[in-house]
Order: C-alpha cells, then structure tokens, then sequence
C-alpha cells in the first residue's frame, strides 16, 4: 500500500509548466492522504490484571496490533511494544477511542487515555456488575505532534467492595479491550514551495495553467509557450 | 472565512484544464478534509447543577479545538454553530458526581434546520462515592449556518437522583474528569452516492495522455466521494420489540430490528433482514446504543454489533460488546448501553445491532424506541 505524508494545502500557479510529478504531489498525494488517512488500532487478547483501589492501571497492554501503516514514521512513530504507546506520525488532532473490559465483578470501570504522560482524560467511566462481564469506552479528539506525542490507554478499576483486584476480560473476541485512533485533522505546514518554471517537452499545463483534451479525450495539445 | 464545500465538474473531451479549476477543486478539498469543522470544549472550570428529570445543556467554559471559532466563552456558552451544512458526529462525556441510586446520562442537544431536538444516549447505574461517567453519540444534521442565529449542537445532561425525588445533581470537574463535547463534519447534506472508494492513480506520464475519464475519476469522483462517504443512522422508534434475559453475555447477540432511518446515503441499511452491509471497503465508525425499559428485576445491560466478516473471528460472525453495564434496578426508569468501534471491513461484510439483557426475573425488557430515548445505530466511511 503506497502511504501518503501529510499535505500542505496544494497550489496551483498559473503560468508554471509542472511535469506530471508534480500533478501527483499536487492531487495524487493529498487526495490519497484524505482518502488514507492514518489509522491505528489494536486490541488485547491476553487478561491483565487490574488493581482495584480507584487507580488508573495502565498502560493497557496490546498485543495484537490490527494496523498501524505508518510505524517507524518518522523515527520511532507507531506502536511502540515496549512502552505500549502510539506516537503520531503526523501533527494534527487525532480521534482517540478506548475499550476497556472486566471478568465479571462488581465495581467502578473507567476507559482513560493518557496523551504524552502528561494529561489523563477520562473518556467514560461506569458501574459494572458481578452479574456479567463488564466493558466501558469512549472516545475523545486529541492534539498531538508528529513524532513526539503519543497516547496510551489505562483501565481505572474500584472495586465494590474494596479490596478486590481483577483481570481484563479477553474471553471473547467480541470483548477485547481496545486502542483505536483516527486522523481527524492534520497540519500539512506551508503549501508546498514551487520551483521556477522549466522548459520540459513533458509540460501538460499551458502558460495560463491550462490544460487540453482533445476532442476524443485524447491526447494534450501543446499550447505552445511553455515555460 | 467559512470552508469551502467543493462542487466538483464533470470532465469531458476539450475541457480547460485551468489552476482555478483545480484550486477550488483539490486545494479546497484537502483544505475540508484537513481541517474539517470540528470542535472540542470542556467545562473544566467550575462545576454545573444539573435538575432532576431535565435534560440540560452544559455551559462550555473551555475551548480546546475551535478552528472555526463556532463556539464563544462568553455568550451562548452552550451552544457550537456549524459554520458548513452536513451531518455531524457529535459526543459527549458527562462525568456526574456520585448518587445512591437513580440514574445519570449523557446526551447531545441541537437545532436542526430550527428545530430543536434532543437525544440521550448512555444511562448508568451511579454509586455512593463514586463518580459516573456516561457518554453519547449522534448523527446530527445542521442546515441553518450562522453563529448566534444558525443550527447549534451542544453537549447535555440528565438525572433523576433520587428515584422519584427532585435534586439537583453537579456535573464533576477534576484536571483529568469533566463533561465534554466534540463534534465533526463527516459528510455534505447532499452528494454523489455509489461511487467506489477513490484509487488515487498517479497521473499520466508521457506517451500517456490526461483523459476526460482519468479527470473525472481522479477529481470528480474521488471528491465527490470524500465530501459524501457512505454514513448511516437508523433508529428503532416503537414499543413491540423485547430482548430475553439470559445469564452470560454471548459470542453473538440477539439482533435489534431498527425500523425509521435517520440518515442512509447509500442505501446500506435493509429493515428487513435488520444488517446493514459495508457498500464499499475501508475503516468505518460504528456505534450503537440500546435502550430498554426494565424494571427492579434488572441486572446488567450491553449494546453489541454483530460482524460478519473475513477480517475477524475467521470469518464467523461475533458480537463486539459495549457494556455489559450494571442496569437500573427500578420502575420507571430506563437504562442505556452504548458500543463503539472502528472496523475495518469489506465491501458486502454485514453489521447488525446487537442487543443483551440480565433481568433477575428471567423476563424480556422491552427495547424503547420514543421521545429523546431511543435505540440507534451509527456507521460512518472513515478511511480507506
């Protein structure tokens, strides 16, 4: 799958001869983006234990990664195993849902998502029976930096009565907790800088930025003058 | 200045291809698409008295992402105005301080084309102590753009503590808990259904040639399916419908029939058979909220979606549970699960509604479907 940067807002000049190369960082490439976007998501398929006393456990450990394209952009962008966070590879504000589930047990469960160590927000928190398994989550924008900011989940567990630890519920596929991110917004910076005109025989805009189809839809007729 | 929603041409043999052509068509398409509309705001400062039984907008007194500036500190507090028309995904999260018994909920408020509306969504069973937090989700149409005058969406609260009683019940503030909204634009009023998801084919390169069909599936159809992906909203709106206790929560659950259509631009939802099947590929937001009118007998409550798809499960069809969440063990009063995920699917992969309920009786609890409760389901096209 060809992976799109983050695009600044295309420009277009009149009077400038691009090459094809530049049709497709001018619309390939933004409207593949937009079309892309960046995705992650991830879930956990093995129980973790989750300390009761009204505390935040985390990092919620994933260990199924579900995609995540954009791993390694930039440097150490993804998923990241080892401190089970997700770095943005772009700058911009990414839509940030958290499942989190519970065997079953009676007490307070919490989906939180802490952005960059440094600020938790608490997405949804419920009171769960020892009746069934339990589950709470919910979702929240986020501004993050590209190849700086990162988020993970945490589970916030109080059990009724105190006193009582309990395990994530992965029993069923259906009840994984969940990490799952969606690009909402994205900074593509200053357009992009255009270069001086060229003379290049592959020019298919005109000196006005036209371009021509001919009457059959076919070939680009030469308006002369360029660059 | 508002955005700009692009208004793509139809390409053919002869057309001029001119730089404002393409300015108002890619430039303003990525300009949306990057920056849509949105909006995120708290009330981080100081905590709001929300009345009994009353469904209550909340004064937002913190912007933390307002890029269109559709929202004010200082007048109209409550509300966010649109400043393009569409549908908007709008959520809240409404922490609420602890109670003995009743029930708190979160909800999504509007005008839509001048007419105000309201929607609840998650309802929780709150405890002495502790604080709950529910959320909401919805597909909210905003036609009447300006600010102060035009359509508005704002986040709301509801609770009835104690059950039957009349108190006044705060919203909860700490630096990591506090009632919040955010909205989206995800699509346009009105737009080109049945496209498939663009392929954004590098363009032609010498001996290759620029055709009117490569324009028009490159700019036309690609923009035209980016400002009008595949979205969806039905409701079940009725009271004949009932979910049967059952003691565990399944590997796949009972389906909810939903019956009135909110929103459906491509036709995906068929009330027959109660699926609504992926028209294209591609990464989709999926939400669902089931609400039912128990009793004292409840127990536990979950909304599910039902997946029918290669990408999971080895192609069997399981329920993905929100919930299960301690239900009202009261008359008169409802409770409300929610589920949301992002799911990747195939063109022709299946959803439908899932519905699970514990009642300590072993007797069905009717679904309800009237006034600002009611059960839903949501899908919207995110990425390809």
């Amino acid at each position: 799958m060809t992976l799109y940067p983050a695009p600044p807002i295309p420009v277009f000049p009149a009077g400038y001869a691009p090459l094809p190369a530049d049709m497709d960082s001018w619309i390939q490439y933004p409207l593949g983006f937009c079309t892309q976007r960046v995705v992650f998501r991830a879930q956990q398929t093995t129980h973790q234990n989750l300390v009761d006393g009204a505390l935040y456990n985390g990092p919620v450990v994933f260990d199924d990664i579900l995609e995540d394209p954009f791993y390694g952009y930039p440097t150490g962008g993804g998923w990241n195993p080892a401190a089970n966070q997700w770095m943005a590879p772009f700058t911009g504000w990414y839509a940030v849902t958290i499942s989190v589930s519970v065997q079953a047990a009676s007490g307070m469960l919490g989906a939180v998502v802490n952005l960059a160590n440094t600020q938790q927000y608490v997405l949804s928190q419920i009171q769960v029976s020892s009746a069934t398994v339990g589950a709470a989550t919910g979702s929240v924008i986020l501004p993050m930096t590209g190849g700086v900011d990162y988020v993970y989940a945490e589970a916030y567990w109080a059990s009724l009565p105190s006193g009582n630890n309990q395990y994530t519920d992965c029993s069923l596929p259906g009840r994984y907790p969940a990490m799952e991110i969606m690009l909402v917004a994205a900074d593509g910076g200053a357009p992009a800088a255009v270069t001086p005109p060229t003379v290049n025989p592959d020019d298919i805009l005109d000196e006005n930025g036209n371009m021509i189809l001919d009457e059959a839809g076919g070939d680009v007729e030469d308006e002369g003058g360029k660059g | 200045m508002a955005p700009t929603l692009p208004a793509p041409i139809t390409w053919t043999p002869g057309t001029l291809v001119k730089a404002p052509e393409l300015r108002a068509e890619v430039s303003d398409t990525v300009a949306l698409m990057c920056g849509p509309p949105a909006f995120y705001g708290g009330k981080t400062i100081s905590s709001q008295n929300i009345g009994y039984g009353t469904i209550t907008a909340i004064s937002i007194d913190t912007e933390f992402w307002d890029p269109w500036n559709g929202h004010r500190n200082s007048v109209n507090t409550d509300n966010w105005y649109a400043p393009l028309a569409g549908y908007y995904l709008a959520e809240s999260c409404m922490p609420m301080d602890g109670l003995t018994s009743g029930g708190v909920s979160a909800g999504i408020l509007a005008t839509e084309n001048g007419t105000s509306t309201s929607y609840m969504g998650q309802l929780t069973l709150p405890t002495g102590g502790f604080v709950s937090a529910p959320v909401a989700a919805k597909l909210v149409k905003q036609e009447n753009i300006g600010y102060g005058t035009g359509d508005y969406i704002a986040a709301a609260a509801w609770q009835a503590y104690p059950a039957g009683g009349a108190n006044p019940l705060a919203t909860n503030v700490t630096a990591r808990r506090f009632p919040f909204l955010t909205t989206r634009w995800v699509c346009a009023l009105t737009g080109t259904a049945g496209l498939p998801v663009p392929v954004n084919a590098s363009w032609p390169a010498p001996p290759a040639y620029l055709t009117a069909a490569f324009a028009n599936t490159s700019l036309r159809d690609t923009i035209n399916f980016l400002i009008y992906p595949p979205v969806m909203e039905w409701t079940y709106i009725g009271s004949s419908q009932s979910v049967a206790s059952q003691t565990a929560v399944p590997a796949t659950g009972a389906t909810i029939n939903l019956n009135t259509k909110t929103f459906d631009n491509y036709s995906a939802y068929n009330n027959s058979t109660n699926t609504w099947t992926a028209p294209v590929s591609g990464v989709y937001y999926c939400y669902a909220q089931l609400v039912l009118f128990g009793g004292v007998n409840s127990r536990t409550i979950a909304a599910g979606l039902t997946v029918s798809s290669a990408n999971y499960n080895s192609g069997t069809a399981f329920t993905y549970w929100g919930g299960t969440q301690a239900a009202l063990a009261e008359n008169d009063i409802v409770s409300s699960a929610v589920v949301r995920r992002q799911l990747r699917l195939n063109a022709g992969d299946t959803v439908k509604m899932a519905g699970f309920q514990y009642n300590s009786a072993a007797s069905g609890e009717q679904v309800q479907g009237t006034s600002y409760w009611t059960t839903r389901m949501i899908t919207i096209w995110e990425a390809a």
